[in-house]
């Protein structure tokens, strides 16, 4: 080594360096290509959160529902059984103290049973609700033939046969004793009855609150924000309508300072930040359309697809440079008001589940995602945002 | 020699063979094109800027990194930071220049970030001294030459390839790898040394043979 110097040496090195090239290896690009594009397509943890979200929600909403169902069956099934039993008790006990009474006056039970029929039913009808189901009505009307039958049958009355039975309106023929039966059910009805949907309902308005969860091309999440929202629905047919909403937005979030494109040749007039806290107040200004593909007696599944348009109202954001040319870590604050505006630059897709409060109240749990069309605020960034609205829905007429 | 080349790493003796076989890749296209392709996000001008500037890029990766597996990784790092920073890139200066900058970036950063794992080797402080180096060193191939880097502890490794290839000053070194001038002129001589022995030994090793 002694016919070398650290000149030379060095020179050798830097020559070797210079004319070397790697050998194409098929392999490096294929990592490269998964790391351009990753299998989960970059949507990250806040994207399972979401799934996780609606996934449990539809669970919930349908086990919630079977067993309101299920509660409901059984509800019906006893009050039937106790009204034919109560029916049968107190027709024996009447019956059995009058009954050459009742058979001596039929036409005058008749008579009497025409006319309680013709005033008590009307006077409980007036109590239900207007709209009440055709299907409801059918029901109860079975089964008040179904329940005369038994009575008649077990009371050995014969002169009223089941096809007299069948062939007269069967309200008119209704003893005045039975009405008991008739207005158990009209109050077990009636009861659920008012917590199903209005009908030919056209208007909706809806006051609804979220977490903001708002990161950079759906990658990872640093900070929570906070949504409210004011919306107003109409319904183009009971199951699909269209939704606009004024959604005030608080997004906190963190990004590298690559991701911020401002506009051509910013940073080459400012060094680049290694990274960049945001807090922004937005207004969100959506439309969608809504399609209610579930639709139960007291709650429903939809899914909502459409655009917003984001008006920034405050951004403000701090540069931060880490340790670099001797220089301490140090940041810069940079805000912008009012400045931005994107119309109809957001896509927005959620999924949600609406519970019946009461006539006219529903609370809807609605987990949503909002995907960039373009780059949104000062740095034209591709901020998306997922979170979960919980609202309370007013039906208007 | 042929016994020298069977005790390079594996990855080196793809190289050498690819080499002897006269494996070339196409020629450029333009670059211009292949740069506005990658700002649209085309994928088939990211591949193609990937594939152009793949044996560029790993001539510097190599020198940083004990493996090619490393090697790559730091080259796919710096790749990415390219593709997202390709629309701040000025047209007006060298694509080259600009890469290798962000790949040497890229790879003090891969330095810092393992440094926790780097193992020192003590270094053999008294070579042996066989045979004149410009003979033997005239001998070796880029492969041979890179496989001697790489053997270099991550420190010395570091600061022989910004010194000596990239044209780093000491004061330079000192604040990017958060040691001391001295400590870098320091490793410099100790990376020049241990490459020295290596050299020796390597040549006792092929006369044998």
């Amino acid at each position: 080594m002694q016919g070398m110097n650290d000149h030379n040496f060095d020179a050798f090195f830097r020559k070797a360096a210079e004319q070397y090239r790697a050998p194409y290896n098929p392999g490096a690009w294929e990592k490269m290509r998964r790391k351009l594009n990753p299998p989960q397509g970059g949507w990250g943890t806040s994207t399972r959160i979401v799934v996780g979200i609606t996934l449990l929600l539809l669970l919930g909403g349908s086990v919630g529902t079977a067993l309101w169902y299920h509660t409901l069956k059984e509800t019906i099934s006893v009050t039937k059984d106790l009204s034919k039993k109560q029916a049968l008790i107190n027709k024996e006990t009447v019956l059995g103290s009058s009954v050459d009474a009742a058979d001596s006056q039929p036409i005058a039970l008749e008579s009497e049973a025409a006319n309680k029929a013709t005033n008590q039913p009307k006077t409980l009808v007036l109590d239900r609700d207007s709209n009440e189901e055709t299907s409801s009505d059918n029901f109860t009307l079975t089964e008040l033939q179904t329940s005369s039958e038994t009575w008649m049958n077990a009371s050995g009355i014969s002169y009223l046969n089941r096809k007299s039975v069948r062939q007269n309106p069967v309200e008119p023929i209704i003893p005045s004793l039975l009405l008991p039966i008739v207005a158990d059910r009209i109050e077990v009805y009636p009861v659920d009855q008012k917590k199903t949907y209005l009908p030919n309902i056209r208007w909706r308005i809806g006051f609804g609150v979220s977490p903001d969860i708002s990161a950079i091309n759906l990658g990872k999440a640093s900070q929570l924000g906070s949504k409210a929202a004011i919306t107003l629905e109409h319904f183009i047919v009971p199951s699909l309508s269209v939704q606009t909403g004024v959604i005030f937005s608080n997004k906190v979030y963190t990004a590298n300072g690559e991701s911020y494109k401002p506009y051509p040749g910013y940073w080459k007039k400012y060094r680049i930040p290694n990274s960049i806290d945001a807090q922004c107040d937005v207004l969100d200004i959506s439309i969608n359309l809504r399609y209610y593909a579930i639709n139960l007696p007291r709650s429903r599944v939809f899914f909502s697809g459409g655009l917003s348009s984001y008006l920034m109202l405050t951004e403000d954001y701090v540069y931060r440079y880490q340790k670099g040319n001797g220089q301490k870590p140090y940041s810069y604050e940079h805000r912008e008001r009012n400045k931005n505006q994107h119309y109809f630059k957001v896509a927005n897709l959620s999924l949600g589940y609406e519970r019946l409060l009461s006539k006219r109240w529903a609370l809807q749990v609605e987990p949503f995602v909002k995907i960039p069309v373009a780059g949104v605020g000062f740095g034209k960034i591709k901020l998306a945002t997922t979170g979960m609205f919980v609202s309370l829905n007013y039906q208007l007429r | 020699m042929y016994f020298s080349l069977l005790t390079q790493p594996l990855s080196q003796q793809y190289g050498i063979a690819l080499k002897i076989l006269n494996v070339s890749l196409a020629q450029p296209t333009n670059i211009l094109t292949l740069i506005q392709g990658c700002i649209n996000q085309k994928a088939d001008c990211q591949k193609q800027l990937y594939q152009q500037y793949y044996g560029y890029g790993m001539s510097i990766c190599l020198r940083y990194t004990p493996n090619e597996d490393e090697a790559v990784e730091v080259l796919n790092d710096g790749f990415m930071k390219v593709y997202r920073s390709l629309d701040k890139f000025d047209t007006n200066q060298s694509f080259e220049a600009w890469f290798r900058r962000i790949l040497i970036n890229t790879a003090i950063n891969h330095y810092h970030k393992t440094k926790k794992h780097h193992h020192h080797v003590p270094i053999e402080t008294q070579p042996e001294i066989t045979a004149d180096a410009t003979s033997i060193i005239s001998q070796l191939s880029y492969e041979e030459i890179y496989a001697l880097i790489q053997r270099l502890t991550p420190m010395y490794r570091t600061v022989f390839n910004l010194f000596t290839i990239d044209g780093y000053t000491h004061g330079e070194i000192a604040e990017t790898l958060s040691i001391s001038v001295g400590t870098s002129k320091s490793n410099l001589s100790r990376a020049r040394a241990q490459l020295r022995i290596m050299i020796q030994k390597n040549e006792r090793i092929a006369c044998k043979v």
